[in-house]
């Protein structure tokens, strides 16, 4: 958990615009909440991206 | 003072789930910046709610060791571990929902069981990479 407010710099880095905001291996991957299995499978493609690039 | 005599004993019924111990790893520094007392203030409050919790406080300057050991860039820094550091990170202040999560953490870290569904644990084991996850969250 990184708290938005207190860490500006990172949050600028990242582009926070609304939270939660997941960032996975340093790439903003998934706005919102969403429940557990849709949210591995973004984790998870992100990740494949994150590779690929 | 940073939880009030009603919240205290709210926390504690939460806290009585906990299993095995959990120690809080909290960082600051001697010159405090505002949320790093009060986060050191709340885990040290914390830890006195439940004898399964131990707190340890680490000067984020002075002790390089431990701030290696823990992977650390910033602060305030908290670190949730059981048999083993598991990962898991708190920057900032866990205050509002976080705060609810932070107690949510103890008691999963302290059963030593993330509590993911058969199917997530088959493909996360599968990962060859490094994960490195950052939630970013506001205090509500």
């Amino acid at each position: 958990m990184v708290e938005a407010t207190e860490f500006p710099q990172l949050s600028h880095r990242y582009g926070v615009r609304s939270v939660p905001l997941t960032v996975v291996n340093d790439k903003p991957a998934v706005t919102g909440a969403l429940p557990e299995a849709h949210f591995l499978d973004h984790i998870l493609m992100a990740i494949e991206k994150g590779e690929a690039t | 003072m940073q939880l009030q005599e009603r919240e205290r004993n709210e926390i504690k019924k939460i806290l009585a789930a906990m299993q095995q111990p959990v120690k809080i790893v909290n960082f600051t520094q001697k010159f405090e910046c505002d949320s790093c007392q009060e986060t050191r203030e709340l885990m040290e409050e914390l830890a006195a709610l439940s004898d399964k919790l131990s707190v340890e406080v680490h000067d984020f300057i002075e002790d390089k060791e431990q701030v290696a050991k823990y992977n650390l860039d910033k602060i305030p820094a908290t670190v949730l571990v059981g048999d083993e550091d598991y990962g898991i990170r708190f920057y900032g202040i866990p205050s509002g929902y976080e705060f609810a999560t932070l107690l949510e953490d103890l008691v999963m870290v302290s059963k030593r069981d993330s509590g993911l569904a058969e199917d997530s644990r088959k493909k996360l084991a599968a990962l060859t990479t490094p994960l490195h996850l950052q939630v970013f969250s506001t205090p509500t």
